[in-house]
């Protein structure tokens, strides 16, 4: 799974409502009851979804983005942030593998 | 028995303890109810009756269960959650938040419950000094059809305290609440307020305050400005409604948390606290 969430692409799942307030973004589940509240850096993982399919981010893109943005903080850092926030939208249900 | 409340669209029966009905009266404020002229109610949305261990309660809410307390004061107690719930779901309108809402300023103040804080206690003594304290532990919102005004409103009950008492109150605060003192059970006091001190029920006034209450040992009382997306969180985490969508739950109260000061206020007793609440807000000297 891991590999496949690096290496692939994930989706926002079609179904995902969000809103953003100030660096964090609140989820409503597709399932309509549950609300998950994105802390900055999963809300900016989320951001960076937000791209057309056909110009979608895998998650290694996504972590050497986020480096570029925040050098202090070490690529393998990042790459594993990248890693457990996608897994995580993946098994709430947030996220797709396309 | 059962009883009709002006507001509730469905009767509460009361069958073989009709000793709780003068301890309800006690803790209402602003509630009409009278007896059903028949007791044909089909459906009484409560039951409360008399049972080998205590008096035992059933509700929509209860999931199919029942509640069972021995003690009449506690009875009640719980009564209430259940006829304020009742009042909401009969609304059509309101949302429900944990949290005690009291008037400062014109406005309403609102916090948030979190573990240990003493809210209510801050609310007896917020009223002790002038304030008037709407609610102590649900708070029903009006969110006024969407124009992005908040209105708290007022479920009519007498606050209750949790016993034992904190023992770091101050002899002022302590001969209010014992001067005060109304209903009591091994687990809880209501305190009698008046009509200046507590607001009625379906009184209203509008949110233009969210604050966390943060109880620290012997922490100096302090107010500081925090994130709306961390009062949202609070808010969200302590919204009651079971019938509200969470799309309709998140865009309302982000909504009410946009059009609010968001604070936390900090503080090791609680009459410091609100001390400070009422030097800042209420213009107290």
């Amino acid at each position: 799974m891991n590999d496949d969430v690096m290496q692939g692409i994930i989706l926002r799942h079609p179904q995902a409502i969000f809103r953003e307030v100030d660096e964090d973004v609140f989820l409503v589940h597709p399932d309509g009851v549950t609300i998950y509240n994105l802390n900055p850096t999963a809300a900016a993982i989320w951001r960076l979804m937000d791209q057309p399919n056909n110009e979608a981010l895998s998650g290694m893109e996504m972590a050497e983005i986020l480096s570029a943005a925040f050098p202090v903080i070490s690529l393998e850092r990042l790459q594993s942030d990248v890693k457990n926030v996608l897994g995580g939208l993946v098994n709430e249900g947030f996220a797709v593998k396309q | 028995m059962e009883l009709k409340f002006e507001g509730l669209k469905n009767m509460i029966s009361f069958d073989g303890t009709e000793e709780l009905v003068p301890v309800l009266e006690k803790v209402l404020k602003g509630w009409k109810f009278k007896p059903a002229k028949n007791n044909a109610s089909k459906n009484p949305i409560i039951r409360i009756r008399r049972g080998p261990t205590g008096y035992e309660r059933t509700s929509p809410w209860l999931n199919g269960g029942k509640m069972v307390l021995a003690n009449p004061v506690d009875a009640v107690c719980d009564l209430l959650l259940d006829i304020e719930r009742a009042f909401i779901a009969d609304s059509g309108k309101l949302l429900a938040l944990h949290a005690a809402a009291v008037e400062l300023d014109g406005g309403l103040s609102v916090f948030p419950s979190t573990h240990n804080a003493g809210k209510s206690t801050l609310g007896v003594l917020l009223a002790a000094r002038g304030a008037r304290l709407f609610a102590d532990d649900v708070t029903p919102l009006d969110p006024q059809q969407g124009n992005g005004l908040f209105m708290g409103v007022a479920p009519g009950f007498l606050p209750r305290l949790r016993l034992p008492l904190p023992d770091d109150l101050a002899p002022e605060g302590a001969d209010f609440i014992n001067s005060h003192a109304g209903p009591k059970s091994e687990n809880f006091l209501y305190i009698n307020l008046n009509e200046t001190q507590l607001a009625s029920l379906g009184q209203s006034a509008p949110v233009n305050r969210i604050i966390l209450l943060e109880r620290k040992k012997d922490a100096a009382a302090e107010i500081i400005t925090v994130k709306k997306s961390e009062i949202l969180k609070h808010t969200i985490m302590q919204s009651l409604n079971q019938d509200v969508s969470a799309i309709e739950i998140l865009d309302n109260l982000n909504g009410m948390v946009a059009g609010c000061e968001c604070l936390r206020l900090t503080y090791g007793r609680s009459e410091d606290a609100a001390k400070l609440l009422m030097s800042t807000f209420a213009n107290e000297k």
